[in-house]
């Protein structure tokens, strides 16, 4: 198994080149002039300027096989440019917007897992029943949710009525304490570093401002992982073994919890893995509804500015996640389940 | 016909396919519903009626139903229009998806080798990307504009129908009748067409019934962040994003412009579910180990 991984691991940086070649060929058709108002803040100096001297500064002029080898060189050296559109260099805005996007998303998973675990059991043991029913027609209904709308609504209720979850990532006082000199960052997640730092209240507001946007990722990630547990309890409940349990006189609640779901569990958590690679294009909108500034704002304020160092960035970044989880989520099978052997 | 039968006898069957009849009939009927009477309307119908150019959306009336949006864009004309651009858009990517998924999955399967594995390496990178970043990325490149949209959910969307028919093929291509066609002399290719296909396109149906209505949710997604339709075309997603300036309401009054929201998400909402009911009951009805 571990000669797997590392074959796996080996070939990431290659399949990054690959990413990161079709991505920056992509670019080229763009036209070098359309390319370059990125680098320009001020409209009125367009007029001014020698608009092919900017190019040659730049280095738009050149052949893009040239502009490629010169990217690649300064990634080498850790440098992936400057981000006009988040104006900082986009590797510092890789690490802040990539930690803001990963705190949103486990948290999103620890709903999502946590609601189907519950729904998914009580479905599964009352099976046949009108919650169950219910249950599953509830889940069938999430699907055609579209996450922005969901937003909006939460937004319109949670905000702007009674205004408990502003939209945001933390709000202004927060944010003067987490940038100031004392507030040493650790992680770049706000809910850690605030526990870290024992500042309660900074933590309470990054969850304040992490509740709603979880929520609606959440919720399109329970529907797969709710009809997963339920039917894979299903199938564990007529076992053998359980009729045991059942037979030695345990207690109905401890056959279940304790005989039945932790063997129904295997499925749904290595189907988790799969659901986080799944949701990252829901992130895109879901941060946008709630200006949560992660990474799927990030991309789409550098798509639509043509911020180039910050695409090649985000691309390469989001490249590497997915494919690191696919290794995880590989893995994992073969933890839970010694009767998988990879070669 | 006794397929049929089966759905409607499932009220969440019966109430798919009611939904999804209603808006065929919206759509057939649109042009009686919300006719164009605006100069820009009138050249182009697709052009959502604009009273004006008021920043401020205004609630319903008798002139405007469903009030009117920022910019003074009639939502309900915008509603009855969109719903035909819904049933394009979703149309045109799930048939022309179905047809290459089906095609390439279904050869993958039948032939092996070298084929099977190219297709399938295809739709492992696919699956990799996250796709609504891969299809802004196109959208970026190609711009803006409904029809990059739909070429970019057709590159990736095709994925899933060659997964799912690649399974079915695989096990119907051991069955003894496509042995007696070989042994008969039968073509490759009428083999593929006249013997394998028929026995394994159903679970083809079911995802192309939840994919009409999934592929509505990610278009107007991009709509919404502005990637979409150009501005003023009628599209549901572009009705939403004409409304989330208005959202957060009037002070001491959230829901003064609830009309702004209310009406293209019931839109969307309704429309998806009802393919996506379709598609469940489908799968049920299809799936002769249930019946």
């Amino acid at each position: 198994m571990g000669q797997y991984t590392l074959r796996k691991l080996a070939l990431l940086p290659v399949t990054l080149l690959c990413l990161s070649i079709i991505v920056f060929s992509f670019m080229s058709f763009i036209s070098p002039y359309a390319r370059l108002a990125v680098f320009c803040n001020n409209p009125e100096a367009l007029r001014t300027v020698n608009l092919d001297v900017l190019l040659h500064r730049y280095g738009l002029d050149k052949p893009v096989p040239a502009q490629y080898w010169t990217w690649l060189n300064r990634l080498f050296h850790a440098d992936f440019g400057w981000s006009q559109s988040a104006r900082m260099p986009v590797s510092q805005a890789l690490l802040r917007y990539g930690a803001a996007s990963i705190e949103l998303l486990s948290l999103a998973l620890i709903w999502a897992l946590a609601g189907s675990i519950i729904l998914g059991t009580y479905a599964a043991v009352h099976e046949q029943t009108f919650s169950d029913m219910f249950l599953r027609v509830a889940s069938t209904v999430s699907l055609a949710i579209p996450e922005f709308i969901f937003g909006l609504v939460l937004l319109v209720v949670f905000y702007s009525s009674v205004n408990w979850f502003p939209p945001g990532r933390l709000s202004f006082w927060a944010l003067n304490i987490v940038y100031s000199q004392g507030f040493v960052t650790y992680t770049g997640l706000h809910t850690v570093d605030s526990l870290l730092n024992a500042n309660f209240w900074v933590f309470l507001d990054a969850l304040r401002h992490l509740f709603l946007p979880s929520l609606v990722v959440a919720l399109g990630m329970w529907t797969t992982l709710f009809r997963l547990m339920r039917s894979s309890l299903l199938e564990v409940i007529h076992e053998d073994y359980v009729t045991v349990a059942r037979a030695k006189g345990l207690t109905e609640a401890i056959v279940i919890r304790k005989h039945a779901r932790r063997n129904a569990l295997l499925p749904v958590i290595t189907q988790a893995g799969i659901t986080v690679v799944r949701s990252i294009g829901g992130i895109v909108i879901v941060e946008s509804v709630f200006t949560f500034r992660g990474m799927g704002m990030f991309l789409v304020t550098a798509a639509t500015t043509l911020d180039f160092p910050a695409i090649l960035g985000i691309s390469l970044v989001v490249g590497a996640f997915i494919i690191l989880m696919n290794i995880v989520i590989d893995l994992g099978y073969a933890i839970l389940d010694p009767r998988i052997q990879y070669k | 016909m006794s397929n049929l039968r089966h759905i409607v006898k499932n009220p969440l069957g019966a109430l798919g396919l009611s939904l999804v009849i209603l808006w065929l009939g919206i759509a057939a009927m649109t042009p009686f519903f919300a006719k164009p009477t605006t100069q820009q309307s009138l050249r182009n119908p697709y052009m959502i009626e604009r009273y004006g150019f008021s920043s401020l959306p205004s609630p319903p009336s008798e002139e405007s139903p469903f009030g009117r949006a920022a910019g003074g864009y009639d939502i309900f004309y915008g509603i009855m229009w969109g719903s035909r651009t819904a049933l394009k858009v979703s149309l045109i990517v799930v048939v022309t998806t179905a047809v290459i998924g089906t095609f390439l999955g279904g050869m993958g399967a039948f032939l092996g080798g070298l084929v099977d594995e190219v297709v399938m390496r295809l739709v492992d990178l696919l699956m990799g990307l996250p796709f609504v970043i891969a299809v802004m990325l196109i959208t970026i490149i190609l711009g803006k504009g409904l029809g990059n949209v739909m070429l970019a959910l057709i590159i990736f969307a095709w994925r899933d129908y060659a997964r799912v028919i690649r399974s079915r093929v695989l096990s119907v291509k051991n069955e003894e009748y496509i042995s007696a066609a070989k042994s008969t002399g039968c073509s490759l290719l009428r083999i593929f067409f006249r013997h394998i296909l028929p026995n394994s396109v159903q679970p083809v149906f079911v995802v192309a019934s939840v994919e009409m209505g999934r592929i509505i949710l990610v278009v107007a997604g991009l709509s919404f962040i502005g990637v979409g339709a150009e501005p003023g075309y009628a599209d549901w997603g572009q009705l939403i994003n004409f409304a989330r300036g208005w959202i957060i309401g009037a002070s001491g009054n959230p829901f003064k412009y609830w009309y702004t929201l209310f009406f293209p998400s019931l839109a969307i909402f309704s429309y998806a579910l009802g393919w996506i009911l379709l598609g469940d009951v489908l799968r049920d009805v299809l799936d002769p180990k249930l019946r």
